[in-house]
């Protein structure tokens, strides 16, 4: 019976491996919540229509419903996938006993990698993959959900916002603070709610039969929660193969060593410090115990296999957010425990290619991290990524992307990632092709060695200081002559270690003469491209219109946002002209041979969890693209959006928003012409002193085979977005998609 | 002249190159408009057998016109426009010793009045564009346009203008602006050969379309004048000679009094108008 158990568990290890070795992305499943599928206008009209507080007011309503559910609706948040089930799992341990409290609260998973667990007045609690991948046991989970059930618990949301509203107001004992003061009461307030939320979770914790001892645990984790979830000292031949050898002299000898204090200043913090926490727990606590010493009460196999998920899935998050220096790191911690696996494979190629392409776009800083604010063993890393030179980056990346292509020759995304990276050689990376070596680095010195066995180097010098060569010949030879010395007594330029780093795609596959061919044939298409770009950008007085012949469109959940003239946002007006644009999108135009599909956040229906997860995929994939901004690369996500345009019928996605407000007129030199005119005073007091409307309507349509921007228009209307001057507009955009170019 | 009709074509040719949606695909409209032409004038007429002097606040023109979406914020208009031109003299008064003579051998003495005036035809057809600014598509939203406007008015064989001396105490005011007088004595004006009066004008619009319907654009604009030049085709007289020292007896004649009237009508235009998008 043991023996079979053991069987069972290596079994479900096995196939948990498995499932992360062909990991993919973190998706929901199953009936979507409600939580998910209502509207944000009814939550708000129920919330009311049920309060009896009277201290409550319609903007304490409006604001967390809205707001909570651009969360609920970023198709960042997972239920029913294997994590949200092993959280809930806890959350039931925890809960136990008490299913009134239970019948309220719901738990979801928020992809993020910011440590972090909150909790809504409205029962939902979102626990991050950030924080998951933290934890070093379930029974820390267990803890952090009960601190975030006490603040559900205790109303702080509402009482926060009571608070909140009566300092800025200064009612009561804030009456006389000045500005500073009333900030730093809020800070001072928020804190007592995370102390007071403390006790309440310590209280709940130890009803449990989890460890005592966690609890501090945790405040540890979370401590240190803005560190890599592991701090293994970083290999330095971690990226050297049989044929890449990178010295050692581009990692530092020391690190950045870990500076944190657990008592660190914490004024205008939300949270008290870590010390602060520890010590009113420790107080709180005294003698109490907890029913058990438990650090597992569900499985410890799932916890791992939930934290190995959320961990996998961060570096995900860390690849579209072009943190691709964290990613590698993670890529590497991770791979010590999933050597195999694909996932992190190409995971590790799509960071070295968006290293190399920011590198040769000169916008590297923006995706590594300063060196200075690095803390702990990751520091080898991110330093040796800032001391690579653009050659070098180059090589390094491309190698890589070889390397990761012959272990999956069949893999197209693979190929597509190494075929752009050949490219970014060929083209950017101002490397001299004929510089590159066709021996290794090791043969390269041992012939140097010979070479200067058979003759003198200080003599030849001599000779060529003497000779009537050009000065710049004298010192290109000298140069090389060095050069061979330096070599044959083992001392070689380290900063040439890619020269050799291709030596035998060089040798064997004749590199030199298909990067040169790549650039030669980049640089035609280049030439002719700006030809075209400068005739459509010729300046005119007419709008033009663009012609994509598109015949089928994804719209992705149009967005629209109305502001009064004080600046809030309209939330009911905004959700009901959004559902009605929504609308503007979907309906037939007899004119257009266009199709469009709409995948809207505000019409999911309990069964639409695939539309719920594309939803989600496609905003993470914008938002990428749109970071990239001019550097045109393949997306991180380019193997799902792949998948999906095979389910929609079309790589055309359509994102677009409309953002309406109001607006005075401002004192203006016209104005002032205005008024010297005399007769036009009426005008200008007209101009001054009545509301104009403006909307601003923007929209971007990317081709997904190749991650490319294909249309953008953004358009400043002064004009109030009423539905027939925004359906004129939408059509427009349709029509410039749909329609056919001239000269087809 | 070919030349410039080439460059007109060229023109239009090219700009409607760029291709444009229209309003939900409409690209060509008519127009049905009212203008409105704010002025102070008094017109005269009998009415009752008493001279009656009526303030008028305003005058109206008609316009129908054909408009096409040339480019995404550019559009070209063609159209007719009417007005019925009352004529007016205001409340100009003939005087001299004697006033007026050689009419019919009759004359006057003492102060003459304008007691009922002719209303003519103004027939015009104007070639424009609007530009559509801000951000706004054609033919939706706001523009500023030009147009080249040309018009023709008549006076028919059948117009006349009664004249007379009347009493100067106000017999009744009632009514808004409305002053009846007695009359003592009238006489009737004709004349026998019809009068054309031409006019050129360059104006510029702006205003704004609201979408009310799929079909139907509500505009409001207004069209101000840069540029007015009026002719006509003969000088002929009242058929009276005026004396004296007033500046109408050096011009006295129908062309002048019928371009002074129509002159109001091309001033600062209101209009609001339906389009119908097809």
């Amino acid at each position: 019976m043991r023996a079979l158990s053991y069987i069972l568990c290596l079994f479900l290890t096995m196939a948990h491996a498995q499932q992360l070795n062909d990991f993919v992305a973190l998706k929901s499943k199953g009936d979507i919540p409600a939580d998910f599928t209502t509207l944000s206008t009814r939550k708000y009209q129920e919330a009311q229509s049920q309060n009896s507080d009277k201290e409550l007011d319609k903007d304490f309503f409006l604001s967390t419903r809205f707001f909570f559910d651009e969360l609920l609706l970023s198709g960042r948040v997972l239920f029913n996938d294997p994590v949200t089930d092993y959280l809930n799992r806890v959350a039931a341990q925890v809960l136990r006993g008490n299913s009134e409290l239970k019948k309220d609260l719901r738990f979801y998973i928020l992809k993020t990698t910011v440590p972090n667990a909150f909790s809504t007045d409205q029962g939902v609690i979102l626990f991050t993959t950030g924080l998951l991948a933290q934890l070093e046991n379930e029974a820390q989970l267990a803890y952090i959900l009960c601190h975030e059930i006490s603040h559900y618990v205790k109303k702080h949301v509402r009482n926060g916002y009571i608070e909140e509203k009566n300092i800025i107001k200064g009612k009561g004992q804030y009456g006389r603070l000045s500005y500073q003061s009333k900030i730093a009461q809020m800070s001072v307030y928020s804190k007592d709610v995370e102390l007071e939320a403390d006790q309440g979770g310590i209280e709940m914790y130890l009803k449990t039969k989890y460890a005592k001892d966690e609890i501090f645990a945790s405040f540890e984790a979370l401590f240190y929660s803005n560190l890599p979830f592991d701090d293994i000292q970083f290999d330095s031949n971690y990226f050297n193969t049989a044929i890449l050898k990178i010295p050692g002299s581009f990692y530092p000898d020391t690190i950045n060593e870990i500076s944190q204090e657990e008592d660190y200043d914490d004024e205008g913090h939300t949270h008290p410090n870590i010390q602060k926490r520890l010590d009113a727990a420790m107080d709180y606590i005294g003698s109490k115990e907890s029913l058990g010493g438990e650090k597992y009460l569900v499985s410890e196999e799932d916890f791992k296999k939930a934290r190995n998920f959320c961990r996998f899935e961060n570096v995900n998050i860390n690849l579209y957010e072009r943190e691709y220096g964290i990613a590698l790191y993670s890529i590497y911690l991770l791979r010590k425990d999933f050597p195999d696996s694909r996932f992190l494979d190409l995971a590790n190629l799509k960071a070295w290619y968006g290293l190399v392409k920011y590198k040769n776009n000169n916008r590297y800083n923006e995706v590594t991290l300063k060196t200075t604010k690095v803390e702990g063993e990751s520091y080898i890393l991110h330093c040796f990524l800032k001391n690579l030179s653009k050659a070098q980056l180059n090589v390094v990346g491309f190698r890589i992307a070889y390397e990761t292509w012959l272990k999956y020759p069949s893999d197209k995304v693979i190929a597509e990632y190494f075929v752009d990276l050949k490219k970014e050689l060929a083209v950017n990376s101002g490397i001299k092709f004929d510089d590159f070596s066709n021996v290794s680095l090791e043969e390269y010195l041992s012939t140097s060695a010979e070479k200067v066995d058979s003759f003198d180097i200080n003599d030849s010098i001599q000779k060529i200081d003497a000779s009537d060569l050009s000065k710049y010949e004298k010192i290109r030879l000298k140069k090389e002559l060095k050069a061979i010395g330096n070599a044959s007594t083992g001392v070689y330029g380290d900063k040439d270690f890619h020269l050799y780093a291709l030596y035998d795609l060089v040798k064997e596959k004749n590199l030199i003469d298909e990067l040169k061919k790549i650039k030669r044939d980049v640089e035609d298409a280049e030439a002719a491209e700006k030809l075209e770009i400068a005739d459509q950008n010729k300046p005119t007085l007419f709008k033009r219109s663009m012609h994509l012949g598109i015949d089928k469109l994804v719209v992705v959940d149009p967005i629209y946002e109305n502001y009064k003239l004080n600046e809030k946002r309209n939330h009911i007006k905004s959700e009901n002209k959004k559902i009605g644009i929504s609308d503007m999108y979907d309906q037939k135009y007899s004119n257009l041979d266009l199709k469009t599909q709409l995948v809207d956040s505000k019409n999911l229906q309990k069964s639409d969890v695939d539309e719920y997860n594309d939803l989600g995929l496609l905003m993470q994939w914008i938002s990428e693209i749109v970071a990239h901004d001019n550097i045109e690369m393949i997306s991180s996500n380019h193997d799902q959006i792949l998948d999906l345009t095979q389910k929609y019928g079309t790589s055309h996605f359509l994102f677009s928003g409309i953002y309406g407000y109001k607006e005075r007129s401002q004192m203006s030199a016209a104005h002032w012409y205005g008024i010297m005119m005399f007769y036009t005073i009426p005008i200008v007091l007209v101009d001054l002193l009545i509301v104009h409307n403006y909307f601003q309507y923007i929209a971007l349509s990317v081709d997904a085979t190749t991650d490319k921007v294909e249309f953008t228009q953004v358009s400043n209307v002064n004009l109030k977005s009423i539905d027939g001057i925004m359906r004129a507009y939408i059509y427009d955009v349709l029509y410039q998609l749909s329609s056919e170019p001239k000269n087809n | 002249m070919k030349k410039y009709n080439l460059l007109l074509v060229f023109f239009l040719s090219s700009i409607s190159g760029f291709s444009q949606s229209g309003y939900l695909g409409k690209k060509n409209s008519f127009e049905l408009k009212t203008g409105i032409v704010p002025s102070y004038r008094l017109s005269n007429r009998i009415e009752n057998s008493l001279a009656v002097r009526q303030g008028k606040l305003m005058n109206l023109n008609f316009i129908f016109s054909y408009s096409r979406v040339l480019a995404r914020n550019f559009e070209a208009i063609a159209g007719y426009q009417f007005a019925n031109v009352k004529c007016t003299s205001g409340a100009y008064i003939i005087q001299g010793e004697p006033t007026i003579s050689g009419y019919q051998g009759a004359s006057y003495y003492g102060n003459a009045y304008f007691l009922q005036e002719p209303t003519i035809s103004y027939h015009g057809g104007y070639l424009g564009f609007n530009f559509y600014r801000l951000g706004c598509l054609a033919p939706i939203g706001k523009y500023v346009g030009l147009m080249f406007n040309y018009g023709l008015s008549s006076f028919q064989p059948d117009d006349e203008i009664i004249f007379g001396v009347r009493s100067d105490a106000v017999y009744s005011s009632a009514g808004f602006l409305k002053k009846s007088y007695t009359i003592y004595s009238s006489d009737t004006v004709g004349f026998t050969t019809p009068v054309t009066i031409k006019s050129w004008h360059l104006k510029a619009r702006l205003g704004r379309n609201y979408p009310l319907t799929d079909f139907l654009v509500l505009n409001l604009g207004i069209t101000i004048p840069i540029f007015s030049s009026y002719a006509h085709n003969l000088t002929e007289r009242f058929g009276f000679q005026i004396d004296g020292p007033s500046s109408y007896s050096a011009s006295g004649n129908w062309a002048l009094y019928g371009m002074n009237s129509l002159k109001p009508y091309h001033k600062i235009n209101f209009e609001v108008g339906l389009r119908f998008m097809i």
